[in-house]
């Protein structure tokens, strides 16, 4: 589904990302672990499209079709969410507004039927109550003085809403605290499907220990150099990254 | 080459004066007539004119408009759906009565050519009373052609439920003077809404002035919405005095035009009064959008609180002027004033300018103006959930000034001026 081939890229003039491959079958759960400064975010950003982000080389294709040609909201319409690890504030756009204008928009590109307003407001309720977010979060402006938890769990709620095919999640765990964790945890279960990737991109296990992934990657120096089964993350969690070969 | 229009303006008066319209407001048009002749033309070397330019509306003489086109007037789409008010309609100055509210004696309302006997007094006493002419050659202007209007009397301790709305729609190029004078007596409550429009292509200049004398412990809720299109120039003047104890509101939305000014002064003469206004002014494509608004506070004990947001876009050109007058006896006032302007383009230009003076030693005032760009994280974050780059940024321009509508009691009017907003948000030029 996912095939990232030799991604380079940077930002400005600094290279970040050096020669990056990684593969996501549908169904799969991939976890991608790193020391701070290995270029996680940068390779959130990148496959989401981000204005500033440079790719010198290298592809990603999305069930082969270039990602890195699109602007961001057609690689949204095509199937990719980024959860963001910080969702900006939107003051003076209320949730409701946002959720509606992103999934028509999402929805008319894939040719899917466009949900009516109630039909939208059913949906929105739904995936309100199972991030546990009270209805009134929908009326506020989009993660306008939301708590950090708040914030991500809304960050769920719009990936419920848009279905996308790979699900990338930027340090969701940061900043959050065990209920919230689980909330979110579930959320993201609930869209495992045969379908669909999930990439968890995470500086800690803890989330693993929630949502268990299928693979297990450590990013370091722009790079994947260690791959494995899910122990891997148990055995990084326990030993750190200093015994990889390939990390600085 | 201001004296084209100023030769054209005095010699249009001296026509208008005795042959047209209501011939009991011959005294008004004298003065007014007499003032603009003294009035020096705007000129950008003249402080309140600085950031405006007048020299196309200056360049051409100026005429009465010449008939109206009723049927455009009626396929403006400037009808408020769901609006429960009582409507005095103008075209082209003139008062559409099949437009207008049919007349109800439980409101104090008249069109100026509808008047009786009392009230052609009480409007001939009254009118331009709460404004300084001086320095105002517009003011002179619309009363040297002062002719239709809308009067609005509240007596004491009344509740108006129903807003009040003069609506002026032009159809025709040349100039007009809609004037609208409120009188709330003490403890009465009213709403009063203004609304200019223009139709598409017509060359019109409208010079509105309304006067809101606001009795002791009175309300009032003064929407004042100038619509422009791209050659219509309107400027408008607007008052309000207070008296003691009293609380005005008052929102502001101008957009559009080849010049949209307004010039609003808040007289505060009562100690105990509340003012809050709150504006936006948007201008994009060659239109120019201004506010300059003149708050006097002359008694003790009395606060203020203005929000006014401000956008250019294109080629757009917004000023906004905030002067705080605080007098030596305005001890213990508390005035805050906060301007916020987003610039959208490199071609598109703002002003913004708060001015505290302050002769009180015992008060509280802080202002604030700011002049920036669109978040681009935000941008971002939209496009990132399938907005096309357009509508993120006309989303995040409009959560720039939602505040000023959510700010808005009447919901119907703060419908309706999203019609008019999405248009000036949408397919944007700012490269």
């Amino acid at each position: 589904m996912l095939k990232v081939e030799n991604l380079c890229a940077g930002i400005e003039d600094k290279s970040i990302l050096q020669g990056l491959n990684f593969t996501v079958n549908a169904g799969e759960v991939h976890a991608i672990m790193g020391p701070n400064g290995a270029g996680k975010s940068t390779f959130s950003y990148v496959l989401g499209g981000r204005p500033g982000y440079e790719v010198t080389d290298g592809t990603a294709t999305l069930d082969g079709v270039d990602l890195l040609d699109m602007e961001p909201e057609e690689r949204a319409q095509a199937g990719v969410f980024l959860a963001f690890q910080y969702p900006v504030e939107v003051p003076g756009v209320s949730n409701m507004e946002f959720l509606k204008a992103s999934v028509e928009s999402v929805y008319a590109a894939r040719g899917w039927d466009v949900p009516s307003t109630v039909a939208f407001m059913k949906l929105a309720r739904e995936a309100c109550a199972k991030v546990e977010l009270p209805l009134e979060f929908l009326k506020r402006g989009v993660n306008e003085g939301f708590s950090g938890g708040e914030r991500k769990r809304n960050e769920i709620l719009q990936m419920l809403l848009l279905q996308p095919k790979l699900c990338l999640l930027d340090e969701t765990d940061s900043g959050l605290d065990i209920d919230a964790l689980q909330v979110v945890a579930e959320g993201v279960n609930s869209l495992r499907s045969p379908d669909r990737g999930i990439v968890i991109v995470t500086h800690y296990q803890r989330l693993l220990d929630y949502i268990k992934p299928d693979f297990v990657h450590v990013l370091a120096g722009g790079k994947i150099v260690k791959s494995g089964g899910p122990e891997l993350a148990l055995e990084l969690e326990e030993k750190g990254y200093g015994w990889i070969e390939g990390v600085a | 080459m201001a004296e084209l229009f100023k030769d054209s303006a005095q010699a249009l008066a001296q026509s208008f004066e005795p042959a047209t319209g209501e011939s009991w407001l011959l005294e008004q048009r004298r003065q007014g007539s007499s003032a603009f002749a003294l009035a020096a033309m705007p000129n950008r070397r003249i402080e309140q004119f600085k950031y405006n330019n007048f020299n196309s509306l200056l360049s051409q003489p100026i005429s009465l408009p010449q008939g109206s086109d009723d049927a455009l007037a009626q396929a403006m789409g400037a009808e408020i759906p769901s609006l429960d008010a009582h409507r005095l309609v103008f075209v082209d100055g003139k008062l559409n009565a099949e437009m207008s509210s049919a007349p109800d004696p439980a409101i104090g309302v008249t069109a100026f050519s509808d008047a009786d006997e009392s009230q052609r007094d009480l409007i001939s006493r009254q009118l331009g009373k709460l404004i300084p002419v001086g320095d105002r050659p517009f003011v002179a202007l619309a009363d040297s052609l002062s002719d239709d209007g809308v009067l609005l009397q509240v007596a004491a301790g009344t509740d108006l439920q129903k807003p009040v709305q003069l609506l002026s729609l032009r159809t025709t190029s040349g100039v007009a003077a809609p004037r609208l004078l409120v009188q709330i007596g003490a403890g009465a409550r009213a709403s009063v809404i203004e609304q200019y429009q223009c139709a598409e292509g017509v060359q019109a200049l409208d010079c509105a002035v309304s006067e809101i004398d606001l009795g002791d412990n009175a309300e009032v809720h003064h929407y004042r919405i100038a619509l422009g299109s791209a050659e219509y120039t309107h400027i408008g003047t607007a008052v309000a005095r207070q008296g003691r104890d009293s609380r005005y509101r008052a929102y502001v939305i101008n957009t559009g035009g080849a010049l949209n000014r307004l010039d609003h002064i808040v007289d505060v003469q009562g100690s105990g009064s509340n003012s809050q206004m709150f504006g936006a002014y948007l201008a994009r494509a060659k239109q120019q959008v201004d506010i300059h608004l003149c708050v006097e506070h002359a008694v003790p004990n009395c606060d203020s609180q203005e929000t006014y947001r401000g956008i250019a876009a294109e080629s757009g050109k917004a000023v906004f002027n905030g002067r705080i007058q605080i007098h030596k006896d305005a001890q213990k006032t508390d005035a805050q004033l906060s301007c916020r302007n987003l610039l959208l383009s490199n071609k598109a230009e703002l002003n913004a300018k708060p001015e505290l003076e302050i002769y009180a030693d015992d008060v509280k005032c802080a202002h604030g103006a700011t002049v920036g760009q669109l978040d681009e994280a935000g941008v971002f974050y939209l496009r990132s959930r399938g907005l096309s780059e357009d509508k993120a940024r006309s989303m995040l321009s409009y959560a720039f000034i939602n505040e000023v509508l959510l700010s808005m009691p009447l919901e119907p009017l703060a419908d309706f001026l999203r019609g008019p907003l999405d248009v000036f948000f949408t397919n944007q030029d700012n490269g």
